[in-house]
Formats: structure tokens, C-alpha cells, sequence
């Protein structure tokens, strides 16, 4: 017999575009998970992250007829999730500046290991890197965009985006051998 | 930050920081928004936009519907003006532009005559010509229009402007003579 393979995604976009509130809310529902994390671990405050999150569904709902389908909805919706976080970003004033000059030591990245730590210890160690370095992280590692892109996102040079990068994770690391540390003193 | 338990620390293997994120992305996405919250402000703002969209669109619609009638009626009532001025337009092109030359210079001779601000009635035959001359136009344009091009008509119809122009060249001719002989007796 054989298997009819029916995009539950495409079907639901079509019915919001016909203005059909269901199919919004079953998108909305399918998506705001992601989109909500995504948005926190940008600009960390929840109120923000909220208020960006309804923007997003907001302007993507109402210019779904200009959904062309190239990318999934998802990514779609992605995108502007992240170009809002950005702008949000960028009006409180924080300037992303280029950085060739300062010299970070990446030596010991490719060897240095760290134990298995719950998702959600990390989620908030990100959370609480300082802006600059957030930012690109969350766009490298966990976005997807690669440095020549999201130096263009942040008007900054590639490699002060690389520099970013690698202070970050630096920092992370840190961070989350000091809460590890924190623990097994805890548990002892 | 959130404080660990020990059960939460696994240490069953040791990761490399990136490959660790990227391997467990989807785990990251710890945080749960205020679902109903959010979407009631979602859904009362794209009803709003559309709402609006559709009043934009309908008076936009409307702007353009009222253009159009008052263009189609403006242009009916230009274009019937000029055919009343310009008999000869159906007919054939080159008489119709001497047609267009000739009732310029009618224009012309009668608003130089306006300007003297005397009283054609003064003058011996000059206006009676005219109204005469105006009534045969008439009469010849009418002929044209309802029994279609007749060669000698068209003819007499040029021919009448043409005595037109004489006679109205005449009457200025004769003001301008009047004029001239009163400022003489002034000056006696």
C-alpha cells in the first residue's frame, strides 16, 4: 500500500493564511517553545523576551501571505525572532564593536573537557554571560550562523566575531566548572 | 541560578563543551512562557491589523473608484467641449488641423477686440456679419455631423472661417481707427 506523506506544517501555514485561527494556534503552539528559549537566552529578561515573542508571532501571522515557502515556517519564524532580539539588543544601547585587537587565548579549548551537565544549568550559564559574548554565542553554537554572517547581522568584522565567540566560551566553561564545583561541595 | 542536586550532576562521561550543546540542543529549551497569556495578546492584535489591512484596502478601493468615475466624467465633458469647437476631426486629419489654426486665430482676433472694451454694436456691419457668418458655421457643422462628410460643406465650412478672420481683422481695424480719431480730438 501506499504511504501518502502529508505536511501537517504546509497545511496548517495554508489555513493561516486563509486567516484561520486554529491553524495560528496549533503554529504557535508547535513553536513557541523554541522560539521563546531562543528569545531568553538572547536578551534574558523574561518581560523582554515575552514582549519580543509576541511581536514576532504578531508580525508573522499578519505577513504570512508573504511566507513564500523557501525556508520551513519555522525557520521563517526563526529569523525574525532573532532579528527582533537583535534590535532589542541594539536599542538598549549596547554596541557591538569590533575587537580585532584584543587577544583571547583559545589553547586549551580543544582539549578541555567537562562532565555531563543538565541542559537547563547551561541554558542559564548562558543566560548570565555578559551581552556581547551571549549574542554570538547563541548565533554560532547554537543558531547556526556562521561568522561571516552574523558579523554582517552585527555590523562587526568576522573576526571580532570569532573573538566574541571564543571569550564566551571561555566564560561558559568557567562558569559551569564553578557551579560543578558548587554541587560536589554541596553533596559532600 | 539554579541550585543542583547531586542526582542532577551526571558525570557518565566527559564532553567536549560544543559538541555537548550541539548534541543535546533541543534539551536546552528548558523555559515554559505563559502560553495563554501571550496568545491572547497575539490573536487581539493580528484581528486588529487585519481589521485594519481590510478598511486600508476598502478605502483605498473607493479613493480609486471615485478617481476614476470623476476622470471618465471629466474626460467626456473635455472631449465633447472639443468636439463641439472641432467639426472637421472626424473627417480627416489635415483639415482638421487647419480647422484647429483657423479657430485660433478667431480666438485671437475676438479676444483682442474684448480687450478694447468697445462696443461692437458701435461698429456699422462688423458684428451682424459675424452672427451671421456664426449661424451658417452652425447650421454647416450640424449638416456634417448628422449626414457625414460632404466636400462642398466642408469647403464653405473653411471658406467661413476664413471670412470670419476678414471680418473680425476689419472690426479691429475700424476700433482701432475710432480709437486713434478720438484721441485726436482730445488732443484739438
Amino acid at each position: 500500500m501506499e504511504t501518502v506523506t502529508i505536511d501537517i506544517n504546509n497545511i496548517l501555514v495554508e489555513k493561516a493564511c486563509q486567516g484561520d485561527q486554529k491553524a495560528m494556534f496549533r503554529l504557535y503552539r508547535m513553536y513557541l517553545p523554541a522560539m521563546y528559549n531562543t528569545c531568553i537566552r538572547m536578551v534574558v529578561n523574561k518581560n523582554d523576551a515575552e514582549d519580543i515573542i509576541q511581536e514576532s508571532f504578531i508580525s508573522a501571522f499578519s505577513g504570512i501571505e508573504g511566507f513564500r515557502g523557501e525556508a520551513s515556517f519555522g525557520t521563517w519564524l526563526k529569523r525574525i525572532v532573532i532579528n527582533n532580539s537583535i534590535n532589542h539588543i541594539r536599542n538598549k544601547k549596547i554596541k557591538f564593536v569590533d575587537m580585532d585587537t584584543i587577544q583571547i587565548d583559545d589553547t586549551d579549548s580543544e582539549d578541555d573537557d567537562l562532565p555531563d551537565i543538565p541542559m537547563e544549568v547551561i541554558h542559564n550559564s548562558i543566560k548570565s554571560l555578559p551581552d556581547k559574548a551571549r549574542v554570538v554565542l547563541n548565533l554560532y553554537l547554537l543558531e547556526g550562523y556562521l561568522h561571516r554572517e552574523i558579523a554582517l547581522i552585527l555590523g562587526i568584522s568576522e573576526s571580532t566575531s570569532r573573538s566574541q565567540y571564543i571569550r564566551a566560551k571561555k566564560l561558559l566553561k568557567e562558569i559551569l566548572i564553578r557551579e560543578y564545583d558548587h554541587i560536589k561541595g554541596e553533596s559532600c | 541560578m539554579i541550585i543542583l542536586k547531586e542526582n542532577h550532576v551526571k558525570l557518565l562521561c566527559v564532553m567536549k563543551l560544543e559538541s555537548y550543546i550541539k548534541e543535546n540542543r533541543k534539551a536546552l529549551d528548558v523555559e515554559k512562557p505563559d502560553e495563554k497569556y501571550l496568545w491572547k495578546g497575539i490573536i487581539k492584535a493580528v484581528g486588529s491589523l487585519k481589521k485594519l489591512r481590510r478598511l486600508i484596502i476598502s478605502r483605498s478601493a473607493a479613493a480609486v473608484a471615485a478617481i476614476t468615475i470623476l476622470a471618465i466624467i471629466g474626460a467626456y465633458f473635455i472631449g465633447r467641449n472639443q468636439h463641439n469647437n472641432l467639426i472637421l476631426v472626424n473627417v480627416d486629419s489635415k483639415l482638421a488641423k487647419q480647422e484647429v489654426i483657423l479657430l485660433r486665430q478667431i480666438d485671437d482676433y475676438s479676444e483682442q477686440i474684448k480687450k478694447t472694451g468697445f462696443n461692437v454694436d458701435q461698429l456699422v456691419s462688423g458684428n451682424r456679419e459675424v452672427e451671421y457668418i456664426d449661424d451658417l458655421i452652425h447650421y454647416y457643422s450640424e449638416d456634417l455631423k448628422q449626414n457625414g462628410p460632404n466636400p462642398r460643406l466642408i469647403n464653405s465650412l473653411i471658406d467661413l472661417y476664413e471670412k470670419k478672420i476678414l471680418v473680425l481683422n476689419r472690426m479691429l481695424n475700424e476700433i482701432e481707427k475710432y480709437e486713434s480719431h478720438e484721441k485726436r480730438k482730445i488732443n484739438l
